[in-house]
């Protein structure tokens, strides 16, 4: 029946709550996302480091056993559960949730800006920052799942085989698995947030989000050689990344530089180009995410 | 022929794309990219470090310099930034009547973007180049004569040279890229891995690559290590008409494939 | 009438994928104001965008004067299109951007500059000349794109919804624009949703429906083919009352509602021409007072109801 032929009733019914509208774009966005096979399938890639340091874990764990059906792993004995363990495959995770932030991320904003939906939004009961909370959580969810709730699970399934102690001994990798991913899930999805905004082209903004990652990262390579320095490593966001794991997982104060000129600098300095980078990201979108364009 | 007639519709173009790209700010990342090296360099300027160093240590320094980060990272990804977009782009801003409703010839209006895009993005990384040459050498004591009576100038030359052929080169592979793919980012990867990784490809391969070329231009090549084939260089004529013949042929395909272009504005 | 004044379509049908675009359009139009209508989706744009070449057929030819899409720098000294769309460089001025298009056809600085002028003062945007076109209001937009169409004097001017977003004065002085253009011999298509400003200002109407072509011509002609429907004629009189009780006479007549203010009555009749002869003499006869006789659906609203139906859809 055509809308003017109903007697109009106001809305009666409940109203979500105002606190978790931003929820609706993640929920509707990621409906899209897992309902193409190639996102789901790129997903379920991602995991298989988790999968496979998880067999190695049940494994290590009963290399005796194993033994005893004639299968000999006797050289899995050699290789311990420790924060190496967790480090290696944090800095591999590292790179993995990049490319599916670098798929998923440049179509959050860049379509709504192309196609002048931003006044939709926020002419409704809707901030500027529920809605890039909104966008943002779509990416913080997806890597999640692949970062710090895999690993999580990884320590427990560690502490079922290993026992208890193991964990006490170990506790400080907890730590490092949800402080060190959530540091670099929000460095990434801020960044490709940031660009997805700026760009409206959504493969040119995910080439954008490998540019700033290359480019970064060869141009603190030149800083290092002419300045004779080793502050440009800096500048390279996964080195920035990794100087954080291994402080969080080793113990290690002082990060090796492994090219010209080598020597050390305090890991700590990795977190400030990673807040830097999330300021400026937010600074972006403040910028950009707005309701109306001025025209001078 | 209207050659007269095609020159002068290829330069409004020219003019009028210009605009978009001299001092736009969605551009800025290009900007940075350039320039902050200038910054770098006068940080090592200011520091007063080459003081000391030898001029062949400042040259091999500005040459791992150009030929690392300038060559295959800021030029290789600005022009594939700017000129992917030159038409596809425009399709998203749904400006792309404004050109193909006047009567003029597709290959015309492809040149005509070309020629802006490659104007900025010489003029950008060309001002860039100098600057970071001159800071370079500039400090070290014997920099002013290295300059107005030594090798100086002809070696600033050279890198004007490869900046400019680089952006016209990349520039017309990435016109047509971003005209006949929907998503240019994978042949960009696909590009920037064979162009980053030619010196591993063997000699026959190498001479399809545009950074052969370049290489074949520059004063100073630099040791790219052990599993690197090394390639007598092309002479430095044969070098620039490959160049300009390779821009020149993938300008032409873009107009031509630009003719078979529809304006449907769907969303990508 | 000669090809290189016609616009020609010849059984061209444009398909997106599985979507019909149009299908099997045939067509010669000739110099005047033809205006394309139908319902959203109907396929006005479409053919729009097939006769300016922003779009290819699927299959079929086009040629406008006897030019096709292919050849463009003849092609488009044709043509004028005014499309939906903002197709506007960024950062360019009004007058910058006419300019700009006025080089591109080759005209030199100075003839440039003065054409620029010239249809800026038609369209009336010269004060805002200068300013960027991304700053101007919706109307003034439709002004610069119709500057842009027309700055060249093309042959053919393509407009598609002309009058959207001007005011009642804006929209009286284009419509005198598109006479005058037609008067000249020139070849003015316009789409539009506008029925009653269609029927002022049209020579002839394309029906669209559903991608095919459903009715052309000039708007007379049309209706008096549709034989199925009666033409329907209002009568204004004194005795309206004694007008219906006499036109039965005629079995042409087959229906008759009296107004409701009792001053008119609605006649539809299959025979117009006899029932005008009936008309005469029933006037004479009973003296009646009349103060109009004119058909009540001889207009582009009227046939598009009955060629296509209220929703949208062509009758069976």
């Amino acid at each position: 029946m055509a809308v003017y032929k109903r007697t109009y009733t106001r809305y009666a019914g409940p109203l979500t709550d105002e606190r978790f509208r931003f929820a609706i774009l993640p929920r509707y966005a990621l409906q899209s996302v897992f309902g193409t096979r190639f996102y789901t399938g790129a997903f379920v890639l991602a995991l298989v480091p988790h999968l496979i340091a998880m067999v190695i874990i049940y494994l290590r764990s009963n290399v005796d056993a194993l033994a005893t059906l004639g299968i000999d792993i006797r050289p899995l004995q050699f290789l311990s559960i420790d924060g190496n363990f967790f480090g290696t495959l944090y800095v591999v995770e590292t790179f993995i949730s990049f490319f599916l932030v670098a798929l998923l991320g440049p179509g959050l904003v860049s379509p709504d800006l192309a196609n002048n939906a931003m006044p939709l939004y926020l002419s409704r009961p809707f901030s500027r920052a529920e809605y890039v909370v909104g966008k943002l959580s779509v990416l913080v969810i997806v890597t999640s799942l692949i970062t710090w709730v895999p690993g999580l699970l990884l320590f427990g399934l560690q502490t079922a085989l290993a026992g208890l102690s193991w964990s006490w001994d170990n506790l400080r990798l907890l730590g490092g698995i949800l402080v060190g991913s959530w540091l670099w899930i929000l460095t990434i999805s801020l960044i490709a947030l940031a660009l997805s905004a700026w760009i409206k082209w959504r493969p040119v903004a995910a080439a954008a989000l490998f540019g700033v990652f290359f480019v970064s990262a060869g141009f603190g390579a030149v800083t290092n050689v002419m300045l004779i320095t080793r502050w440009g490593t800096l500048l390279n966001l996964p080195s920035a990344m990794r100087m954080i794991w291994r402080w969080l997982f080793l113990n290690e104060t002082q990060y090796r530089i492994t090219t010209p000129p080598w020597g050390t600098i305090p890991a700590w300095t990795g977190l400030l180009p990673l807040l830097v980078v999330c300021g400026l990201a937010l600074l972006l979108l403040s910028w950009k995410i707005r309701p109306v364009q001025v025209v001078r | 022929m209207k050659w007269n007639l095609w020159v002068h519709q290829a330069l409004v173009v020219m003019r009028v794309e210009l605009k978009r790209y001299i001092l736009a700010r969605r551009w800025i990342g290009v900007y940075l990219a350039a320039f902050a090296p200038v910054v770098l360099f006068l940080f090592v300027g200011i520091r007063m470090q080459m003081r000391g160093t030898p001029l062949a240590d400042l040259s091999e320094m500005y040459a791992f310099f150009y030929q690392t980060f300038m060559l295959r990272l800021a030029i290789f990804f600005s022009c594939a930034l700017v000129f992917s977009q030159l038409f596809r782009g425009e399709m998203l801003e749904k400006t792309l009547h404004f050109y193909l409703l006047a009567p003029v010839r597709r290959e015309v209006i492809a040149a005509g973007k070309f020629l802006a895009g490659s104007v900025a993005m010489a003029l950008i990384f060309g001002v860039s180049t100098t600057l970071t040459n001159l800071l370079i050498f500039m400090p070290a004591s014997s920099g002013t004569s290295f300059f107005l009576e030594g090798e100086g100038i002809p070696n600033l030359i050279r890198y004007l040279l490869v900046t400019i052929l680089a952006c016209m080169a990349y520039g017309g592979v990435f016109t047509l890229t971003g005209l006949r793919f929907r998503n240019p980012v994978i042949p960009a990867i696909v590009i920037g891995l064979w162009e980053a990784f030619y010196f591993v490809l063997p000699a026959t391969l190498q001479k399809f690559t545009v950074m052969h070329y370049l290489q074949s231009l520059l004063p100073l090549i630099i040791d790219r290590g052990p599993f690197s084939i090394v390639v007598d260089a092309s002479s430095a004529l044969f070098s620039v008409l490959i160049l300009f013949s390779l821009a020149a042929l993938f300008v032409w395909a873009a107009g031509k494939a630009l003719c078979g272009t529809e304006i449907t504005y769907s969303s990508d | 009438m000669q090809s290189d004044r016609l616009i020609a379509f010849d059984n061209v049908s444009k398909f997106y994928g599985e979507v019909l675009g149009v299908n099997r359009v045939t067509l010669s139009i000739a110099p005047g104001v033809t205006s394309l209508v139908g319902p959203n989706g109907a396929g006005k744009t479409t053919l729009m965008n097939l006769m300016t070449g922003v779009l290819h057929p699927t299959k079929g030819t086009i040629r406008v004067l006897d030019v096709p899409s292919s050849d463009p720098e003849k092609f488009y000294r044709n043509i004028g299109y005014c499309s939906q769309f903002d197709a506007f460089p960024k950062g360019l001025s009004g007058y910058h951007m006419i300019h700009s298009m006025m080089m591109l056809h080759g005209f030199n600085r100075r003839e440039a500059e003065e054409r620029t002028w010239k249809v800026m003062e038609r369209v009336g945007m010269t004060d805002a000349a200068h300013r960027r076109v991304a700053g101007y209001s919706k109307g003034m937009r439709q002004r610069i794109r119709l500057a842009l169409a027309l700055a060249h004097e093309p042959k053919v001017l393509i407009l598609d919804e002309p009058l959207n977003g001007l005011d009642p004065m804006a929209r009286a002085e284009v419509i005198e624009l598109f006479r005058q253009f037609a008067d000249s011999g020139m070849h003015v298509i316009i789409s539009s949703h506008i029925m009653h400003e269609v029927d002022i200002v049209s020579d002839s109407v394309i029906m669209l429906s559903g991608g095919y072509v459903v009715a052309e011509g000039d708007i007379q002609g049309v209706r008096h083919e549709m034989e199925e429907h009666p033409i329907q004629i209002l009568i204004r009189c004194d005795r309206p009352a004694v007008v219906a009780s006499s036109v039965f006479q005629q079995d042409s007549v087959v229906e008759v509602r009296i107004h409701t203010d009792g001053h008119g009555l609605l006649v539809s009749t299959r025979n117009p021409d006899q029932f005008y002869e009936l008309l005469n003499r029933i006037i004479l006869q009973h003296r009646i007072a009349v103060e109009s006789v004119a058909p009540a659906d001889e207009n582009v609203n009227a046939v598009y109801q009955y060629l296509v139906g209220s929703n949208g859809a062509a009758p069976l």
